[in-house]
């Protein structure tokens, strides 16, 4: 007999509570050290890994609950205090990291934070965003997979005064939205130098299309109609259907760019 | 199915789904992500599985190697992250294969450039895995005559990425 499989072995500790093992199988785990030694590697991943799974399957059935709606700046708040903890533990472990000059992994707090924050960050702006699913909060990261009723939440910064800001959500039937100011038609100014975070989150809705999201930070106000007609343009002359972003990377609009691409499952 | 609780077989199969995924993608995020998803689809498609409950594990082995394959096609350029090597450790067991090397996650991207899209899971059955060709055809629902020439064209390939990469 060959070596096990891992899927024989997979099945062997999940269900070894409910099923008896198969003659064969037991066999060979008695001969063979090597099936042995990687069956006890398994149990032991399982074992050690036990709280982890709690919180997957937990967020997962949570997450089969969703409805598309922007959260107001009320029912944010209790995200803002998450988000709070969440960016202090970032900051600290990032000024640690930089210091020591060896990675540390994060241990979870309260399983709100098991993850470095993910940061665009050029010519002394810097734009990143936390993912909240089931009530839990981690750092997103542009190309990461969401899923509907995922909540997103940006806190962006900037040196140069004064520095405005719109954030917009384009989607890849090109249609332009604005997520900052939300509902707005032009770019908001930034406090300098402070982080800020920025009011309300967008939920996720079921739609399985991926979405940019464009921050466009700029020293005189971005209107929003300049890049619904960027996008236009670029539709048409790409006649891409749906849009991609190598062509909404060419859209001609003035400030600085950062992007960040939603894929939904 | 009436028959099988889909939450206590998420919670049971958790495990090897974390595990696998990691195995595949090399990258815990990345890995939790894939679980939380594969987890999902189980949670809301369960139902449809027709086959008896011995049989789910293949099936969420099937739907967990899809999921991270179709992660490894579309992976976009991503912040580098790195762990403490007790974190990494946590879901690294040694692969079933001896083939290792090959299956780095650069190496195994380049090489599932070059298969379809059955070959890239015959490919992670037969070399992450150490399944049999037989384990191979039950998980894929595929005749054993097509896996075994999906598995001659793979040699081919893994001897042709061999004398590039000595």
């Amino acid at each position: 007999m060959s070596h096990l499989s891992d899927l024989v072995l997979d099945r062997l500790v999940a269900s070894e509570t409910d099923r008896p093992v198969d003659p064969a199988v037991a066999r060979h785990l008695t001969a063979c050290s090597r099936c042995h030694e990687r069956l006890e590697s398994f149990r032991r991943i399982r074992q050690e890994g036990e709280e982890t799974i709690d919180r997957l399957v937990s967020s997962a059935q949570a997450a089969t609950v969703h409805r598309s709606s922007f959260m107001t700046n009320e029912s944010a708040q209790f995200w803002f205090r998450q988000l709070v903890l969440a960016a202090t533990i970032g900051c600290v472990a990032t000024v640690a990291f930089v210091m020591l000059r060896q990675p540390t992994f994060t241990t979870p707090v309260a399983g709100k934070v098991d993850d470095w924050p993910a940061e665009i960050r050029s010519k002394g702006e810097s734009i990143h965003f936390f993912r909240q699913r089931a009530g839990a909060v981690t750092p997103g990261m542009s190309g990461d997979v969401f899923l509907p009723g995922d909540a997103l939440r940006f806190v962006v910064s900037a040196t140069a005064e004064p520095t405005y800001l719109l954030l917009t959500g384009i989607e890849s039937s090109g249609e332009v939205s604005a997520y900052f100011p939300f509902g707005g038609s032009s770019s908001e100014q930034l406090a300098a130098g402070a982080e800020t975070t920025l009011p309300g989150s967008i939920v996720l809705d079921a739609s399985p299309d991926t979405e940019y999201l464009l921050a466009i930070f700029s020293p005189t106000p971005i209107h929003l109609a300049e890049v619904t007609q960027a996008v236009a343009a670029v539709r048409s002359e790409s006649r891409l259907s749906p849009l991609e972003l190598p062509a909404l990377e060419r859209l001609g609009v003035p400030g600085h760019h950062h992007w960040i691409v939603v894929r939904k499952h | 199915v009436d028959r099988i609780d889909l939450v206590d077989a998420a919670r049971q199969y958790g495990s090897a789904i974390l595990r696998r995924s990691y195995s595949i993608l090399r990258d815990r995020a990345d890995a939790e992500d894939i679980a939380q998803e594969v987890m999902i689809i189980l949670l809301q498609k369960g139902h449809q599985f027709r086959g008896a409950p011995s049989q789910l594990g293949g099936w969420i082995y099937r739907l967990t190697t899809h999921t991270c394959l179709n992660r490894l096609r579309t992976r976009r350029r991503r912040l580098t992250r790195e762990y403490s090597s007790e974190v990494a450790d946590w879901l690294t067991v040694q692969p079933a294969n001896p083939l290792e090397s090959l299956t780095s996650r650069y190496d195994l991207t380049a090489l599932l450039d070059s298969l379809d899209e059955l070959g890239q899971q015959v490919f992670v059955y037969l070399h992450l895995d150490g399944m049999t060709q037989e384990e191979i055809a039950e998980t894929t629902g595929v005749s054993r005559r097509t896996i075994g020439k999906s598995v001659k064209r793979i040699e081919e390939i893994l001897a042709a990425h061999a004398e590039v990469s000595p």
